[in-house]
């Protein structure tokens, strides 16, 4: 079996978790207050304009807590699918390697991941139009602008998406697998702001988000940020968690 | 007696272990604070102990979260997870007291955190603000009310685990309510003072007031009881019981 027939199967296993709902429903909420609050983006004190500062503020919001936090809670689901009726076991019974389900898997992370990012992107549009109307200015950003920030925010993602996927396949203790993900989600706002911001995968979209956010308005695609330690780093981490645990899953089990 | 069981159920699951790795993580926090930005806090004109707390608080509140929500969803998981709870129903034990039980279990288990915590606090006055008040007894007045805060947390995460059979449902949901409380925290809102979720992002420094500190309490007392009472009519009118 290639890679594409084990994402379609993972796919159908996924169709009755309700994890759509508890993807999509976040964003709902995290665009109410915005739209509530919309007078305080007249106010801000960086010189940035309105339309940008109602932008940001939801876009750092997300890639700094609900977006990782998401990730993991996807990991438990792809985890839990397996583990609750020992299909783990019949899966590894099967002639189908190892190292592809653990792929396929992934595969439904980033797909699940995308498809977050996809409807934050596609809600702020209605987000947009209501505060404009209701404040009496135009807070709508050019689909480019959107799309643009939140490709950043995803493919920089994609490193800690590996990183915690390497955490549920190799750590079996349910309550540590989990508290490790969220745990490292909070030191996020102390690794941005040191120089070796770029050692620690789950602070990616959170920075990339504030140097964009620091930039002027008019280069806001020029992404100055040095892609040097930056890629090869992120590059590495994403290999080696993805082959570490392609060599881990159904370790427990084969035993 | 049903405490002592759930004491025995938790020995697996390395919920212990979690809570104590999370103590130590939340008190690493000010520790690395103090070292590395040592001026940005000394120079202020506060007593230390408000210091500390005005400048770590906020991420010790979001891991005390984190390790509610988690310490929820597990005990709930370890029950459902080989259908052990539809052999709980046939016991005769009442529902209603298994929840509190797991509630009050999760509160002790926050009160060793709490303690490290204060521990390292005191260190980091005592070593950088030599010659100053401790303020041992602000910092206990501030674990009591910690305390307080975090029992209505306990209690809805609790309720959110034992509604759903799905450990990453029981978690997503968690997850978002936590999120919320931390966008709307700053705000200044009815919600952000009355979401269960802010709660515990308060802290009692020395400066604090009588009326507020009487406020907030009085808002945790009265949600923990209307958590407790939803689970407990929800226990008599479900046909499933949950």
């Amino acid at each position: 079996m290639n890679l594409l027939t084990i994402f379609s199967i993972e796919l159908k296993k996924i169709r009755r978790t309700h994890i759509f709902w508890i993807l999509l429903i976040p964003l709902i909420l995290l665009w109410i207050p915005a739209v509530l609050n919309v007078d305080s983006n007249f106010s801000n004190a960086a010189g940035l304009s309105p339309e940008m500062n109602f932008f940001f503020q939801m876009y750092l919001g997300i890639s700094w807590f609900l977006y990782p936090a998401s990730l993991v809670v996807i990991t438990v689901m792809l985890n839990q699918l397996e583990r609750t009726n020992q299909g783990i076991l019949k899966m590894l019974s099967l002639p189908v390697s190892a190292a592809g389900l653990c792929l396929g898997k992934f595969l439904v992370l980033l797909l699940l991941s995308a498809f977050q990012m996809v409807l934050m992107a596609v809600l702020y549009y209605p987000a947009a139009a209501i505060a404009s109307h209701s404040a009496g200015y135009d807070f709508i950003l050019p689909l480019s602008t959107v799309l643009y920030e939140t490709l950043v925010i995803y493919i920089s993602s994609i490193p800690m998406a590996a990183f915690y996927w390497l955490i549920a396949v190799c750590i079996r203790t349910s309550v540590f697998s989990v508290g490790i993900g969220l745990a490292t989600i909070v030191p996020t706002v102390l690794f941005i702001n040191t120089k070796f911001w770029f050692a620690y995968p789950m602070c990616y979209p959170y920075y990339l988000m504030a140097q964009l956010l620091g930039q002027p308005q008019a280069d806001i695609y020029a992404l100055s940020v040095d892609l040097f330690p930056l890629v090869p780093v992120a590059s590495a981490v994403t290999l080696v968690c993805l082959i570490v645990s392609c060599l881990c899953f159904g370790r427990a089990e084969r035993r | 007696m049903i405490l002592a069981l759930e004491k025995k159920k938790i020995k697996h699951t390395g919920l212990l272990p979690a809570f104590l790795a999370g103590a130590l993580a939340v008190s690493a926090f000010p520790v690395i604070n103090m070292a590395f930005r040592t001026d940005l806090f000394v120079s202020q004109d506060l007593p230390p102990i408000d210091i500390l707390l005005n400048g770590n608080w906020d991420i010790a509140a979001t891991f005390h979260c984190f390790l509610s929500i988690l310490g929820a969803c597990i005990l709930y998981h370890t029950e459902f997870a080989n259908r052990a709870i539809e052999k709980l129903y046939m016991l005769p034990v009442s529902q209603g007291k298994v929840f509190l039980c797991k509630n009050l279990l999760l509160l002790l288990l926050f009160l060793p955190v709490f303690l490290i915590e204060d521990l390292f606090f005191l260190f980091c006055a005592w070593h950088w603000f030599p010659g100053k008040d401790l303020g041992v007894e602000i910092l206990l007045k501030n674990t009591a009310f910690a305390l307080a805060a975090l029992l209505p947390v306990l209690l809805l995460s609790t309720l959110i685990a034992s509604l759903a059979k799905n450990m990453w449902i029981s978690l997503g949901i968690g997850v978002i309510g936590m999120f919320l409380g931390q966008m709307t925290v700053s705000y200044d809102t009815l919600f952000s003072k009355a979401y269960t979720f802010c709660l515990p992002y308060r802290c009692l420094t020395s400066s604090a007031q009588a009326e507020d500190i009487l406020q907030i309490l009085g808002i945790c007392a009265a949600e923990a009881v209307v958590f407790a009472a939803i689970k407990l009519f929800l226990i008599k009118i479900r046909r499933q019981p949950v």
